[in-house]
């Protein structure tokens, strides 16, 4: 589990993380979300152990992270833009990550270099963009770190790559207990993967939730009522987040678990019906609508 | 805890990122010490056959030129110290980019281990090339017949001292690299670093020059710099060889500039250590890596330039008398002068040349701290001048006669020439407290000095009783017959002065092959004869006892005995020793020898009479002044 506990960084005048807290359980997908700028890479850094922080700490497994071997070999870091060697190849990556991750698992590697399609011998300087991120990413998941920080590392992969990652994350999760920690400021590329997700604003958290409570506990439905006393007696008893009416046709995003707002609509005579599930773009616009901010401001622009 | 072998593994996957560094190093020590060696032997051994030396002769050449090649100073110097930096910056240099600071510092290495490897193999890549290329070139010598114990000792001093300077300027660099965030500023910090003290020092110099009265050079604190591995270097390895050439036989005297020196080293590694732990990965690209040093480089830099400029101005501006009418053109470029500087800085810190004028304290701050020092100096607030020795304070004076001191060589037990400073300095000073002071209290100013004055120049070393030596130079009106007779009559001031009194040198000298003794009696020379060495030497010292400041004031010199040898570094050395009308014993020898001369000229064999006029009117109507 990594903590994070009351953590602070500053760049001289600036504030970059502002006394942020979050707890990062293993075996989950946790996604960091947040704006250009909100700090979720000066956060992964400070996880990774290559910042330290002015205030607060940062426990891997109970360790401190910072200059903290132990620590650090739980953690594999993909910044944002991913640096090899000069003139090296993945051979040479794989050498030097070797050396230091004494769990590096060098078949799996070249298995997975094999399925990427991605050339051993050929120069990393000559690789694409997308091939670097899938070659970090392979060095990330072989060395055998518990913990994968990926500083938008979806960012730059083809739609089918991107498939390919997901399925070697849960793979390598059930095989090996990886935990990745994804930071993107892109919710959609997140949703389909990510247990757990943080949204950082302005360096500070804003919320940090179970994707699963949340789709769990809030539920979408689109429904026409027969009559003016069955859409009363249908919004009565709902903890209405946010409606919408178009028509005769509501739109509604609603707390509460499905089978109950099933049974709560069943007792309302309805011409249409239908509880759909949220997307996490929507999860997160109702949330923080909640808490007083404007989300599609926030992440969507 | 990291096992030996990960640290050699770790070292050899640092050293793939490094390898050009290896080459330029192995093609550089490669050319220098085997190739080179390798030609100077077929160079010598051609030059024996030319001049048809064998056996010991040809030998001794040999291995002359081959211990000359091993000493390795000059380009060597420069080129340890070149090496260093650049091994220094290539192994740090990762700091300078974020994305190359994300890999080293995220992976599970320590910072104290990664800085270990780097640091241990920069040394190394000066260290491996140059001992076996060195050894490669003491076997070419050995196979040539150039090698003996002494070579192969000064091999090994050469190693171990180079091998010093380079550890002082690899962690100096190194710490300018940690300082700093970017190459071009730390090329700058690391040249900075290299010359900050020996400037700095070099600057307040040229105040007291400027500014006192009694300054004397051979005070200058320029000798005593610290932070210099190059300057400390010299003075470690002239040390060893004067031990070793038993110029100087105090062990203790010989270890401590080499013991400075490994302290130094040790010292900036140490440091550079503690600034790569401290070092925020956030610094890389920026221009300072410790925003908290940002000030106190900028007022370090700033202020002596702007002295520095104050300096210029007043020495191109306000020469002789003038000085004190340039006030206020020196306060305004040393206003300037410290806007300019305090805003480049700032430009450079923030790489953004609408910062220019921000933190405006800080100009303030520098011309505080600049108008403190001019003060000082101005108004001679430390009491320089006003210095006088306090006679219970002082132990012994060594005093030099400048007209006296400088028209001859000094030389050392090795009988290589040392410079008349250091000569006086070994010597016994005068002990005669009372005519020490008589003649500090006769000084006179600069000011008070009259064209038609005729004046000596003394520069004294008072010695004090707690171990300092403290300079002042100073002129004495000829007039002052009193204490001048006193001082040059002196027995300690006369064996200083005149060489001729050491036994010890002119027993090496006379049996020297090239020794000659001279009788120049200004129209003719004739050569004496080296056997009567030891009756023309006591002759003389027997007239020079007798002589005094009135012999040197009153009398016209009429010969000269010129003591002449032949040594390894400067050619010629010539002692030159006039004789004067009352030089009663040394003239009786020439004369009983039927080879003196009185210099005076038969008008008959003078054919025509120049005269030339090498005074400047011109210059007189200006009204310079010249001293001396």
């Amino acid at each position: 589990m990594i903590e994070i506990n009351s953590v602070s960084k500053t760049f001289e005048d600036i504030l970059a993380v502002d006394d942020v807290s979050v707890t990062m359980k293993e075996d989950t997908v946790f996604g960091l979300i947040g704006t250009n700028g909100a700090g979720k890479s000066t956060v992964l850094r400070m996880i990774a152990g290559v910042l330290k922080a002015d205030k607060g700490i940062i426990m891997v497994d109970g360790l401190p992270v910072f200059d903290n071997i132990k620590a650090k070999e739980k953690v594999f870091f993909i910044a944002d833009e991913p640096y090899f060697f000069a003139n090296a190849n993945a051979e040479e990556m794989e050498k030097y990550f070797s050396t230091i991750y004494r769990q590096f698992r060098r078949d799996d590697f070249y298995t997975y270099m094999d399925n990427f399609g991605l050339s051993r011998k050929r120069k990393i300087n000559t690789f694409s963009k997308g091939m670097k991120k899938q070659l970090a990413l392979l060095c990330g998941i072989c060395s055998g770190a518990k913990y994968l920080l990926c500083d938008e590392t979806f960012d730059g992969l083809d739609p089918v790559m991107r498939q390919g990652v997901k399925s070697i994350f849960a793979k390598e999760m059930e095989n090996w207990g990886l935990t990745p920690i994804i930071a993107s400021h892109n919710l959609r590329e997140l949703e389909d993967i990510c247990d757990h997700v943080g949204l950082l604003h302005k360096g500070g958290v804003l919320l940090s939730k179970d994707l699963e409570d949340m789709k769990c506990n809030i539920q979408k439905v689109q429904c026409v009522f027969k009559n003016a006393e069955d859409e009363k007696k249908g919004l009565e008893g709902l903890n209405v987040m946010k409606e919408e009416k178009r028509g005769s046709l509501y739109t509604l995003t609603v707390r509460g678990n499905r089978e109950e707002i099933i049974s709560h609509f069943s007792t309302v005579d309805t011409i249409f019906f239908e509880a759909l599930p949220l997307s996490l773009e929507e999860i997160f616009i109702s949330e923080t609508e909640v808490v007083g901010y404007d989300i599609k401001k926030l992440i969507l622009g | 805890m990291t096992s030996k072998n990960s640290f050699l593994v770790s070292m050899v996957e640092n050293n793939k990122r490094r390898n050009w560094v290896w080459i330029v190093s192995m093609l550089f020590w490669f050319f220098y010490y085997p190739v080179a060696m390798a030609m100077i032997m077929s160079r010598k051994k051609g030059h024996n056959l030319i001049d048809k030396l064998t056996g010991e002769a040809a030998k001794s050449r040999l291995v002359g030129a081959a211990g000359d090649w091993l000493r390795a100073d000059g380009a060597v110097i420069l080129f340890v110290t070149l090496l260093a930096v650049v091994c220094a910056i290539q192994g740090f240099s990762y700091l300078y980019s974020r994305k190359k600071v994300d890999l080293y510092h995220s992976v599970p290495v320590s910072k104290t281990y990664r800085f270990a490897v780097i640091y241990v193999n920069g040394v190394l890549m000066f260290f491996v090339p140059y001992f076996l290329n060195l050894l490669f070139a003491v076997l070419v010598a050995g196979v040539n017949g150039g090698m003996s114990s002494a070579n192969l000792r000064t091999a090994v001093i050469s190693l171990f001292m180079n091998l010093i300077l380079y550890l002082g300027t690899y962690g100096l660099t190194v710490i300018a690299v940690m300082m700093t965030g970017n190459i071009v500023i730390t090329l700058f910090a690391t040249a900075i670093f290299l010359l900050y003290e020996l400037a700095t020092r070099a600057l307040f110099m040229e105040y007291k020059r400027g500014f006192f009265e009694y300054f004397s050079y051979n005070s200058s604190e320029i000798t005593n710099v610290v932070t210099s591995p190059a300057w400390q270097h010299y003075n470690a390895v002239k040390a060893i060889y004067d031990y070793i050439g038993k110029v100087n036989l105090d062990f203790a005297a010989a270890a401590f500039p080499v013991v400075k020196c490994i302290l130094l080293a040790a010292a900036f590694g140490f440091i550079s250590y503690i600034c790569y732990k401290r070092r925020p990965a956030e610094a890389a690209g920026k221009t300072m890596s410790f925003p908290k040093t940002k000030a106190v480089i900028k007022i370090l830099l700033t202020v002596p330039f702007t002295l520095f400029a104050g300096l210029t101005v007043r020495e191109i501006v306000g020469t002789g008398y003038e000085q004190g009418n340039c006030t206020v053109l020196v306060l305004f470029v040393m206003t300037a002068a410290s806007i300019i500087s305090c805003c480049i800085i700032e430009v450079i810190y923030e790489l953004d040349i609408r910062a220019s004028l921000r933190k405006k304290y800080q100009i303030l701050i520098t011309g505080a701290c600049v108008a403190a020092i001019y003060c000082t100096f101005q108004f001679d607030l430390t009491g320089f001048d006003k210095w006088v020795p306090d006679p219970e304070k002082l132990e012994e004076a060594d005093i030099i006669v400048s007209s006296a001191a400088y028209r001859q060589p000094y030389l050392d037990e090795s009988l290589e020439n040392v410079p008349a400073v250091r000569h006086y300095l070994k010597e016994p000073g005068i002990t005669d407290i009372a005519a020490v002071c008589e003649l500090s209290g006769k000084k006179m100013k600069r000011a008070d000095i009259k064209e038609e004055d005729s004046v000596i120049w003394f520069e004294v070393a008072y010695r004090m009783k707690n171990g300092k030596t403290i300079w002042r130079d100073f002129a004495i009106n000829a007039e002052e017959e009193d204490i001048l007779s006193k001082i040059l009559s002196n027995p300690e001031y006369k064996r200083a002065c005149y060489q001729i009194y050491d036994d010890s040198i002119f027993n090496k000298l006379k049996e020297k092959d090239s020794f000659q003794i001279i009788y120049n009696a200004g129209m003719s020379v004739e050569n004496l004869s080296p056997d009567d060495t030891d009756i023309i030497r006591q002759l003389y010292i027997k007239d020079l006892n007798n002589s005094d400041y009135t012999t040197l004031r009153d009398e016209f010199i009429c010969g000269r005995l010129d003591f002449s040898v032949r040594t390894g570094s400067y050619g010629y050395i010539y002692f030159e020793y006039d004789i004067y009308p009352s030089y009663s014993n040394i003239i009786g020898y020439l004369k009983e020898k039927g080879l003196f001369e009185e210099m005076a000229m038969n008008p008959e064999n003078i054919a025509s009479v120049t005269v030339t006029n090498y005074h400047n009117e011109l210059y007189k109507e200006g009204g310079g002044r010249r001293y001396g």
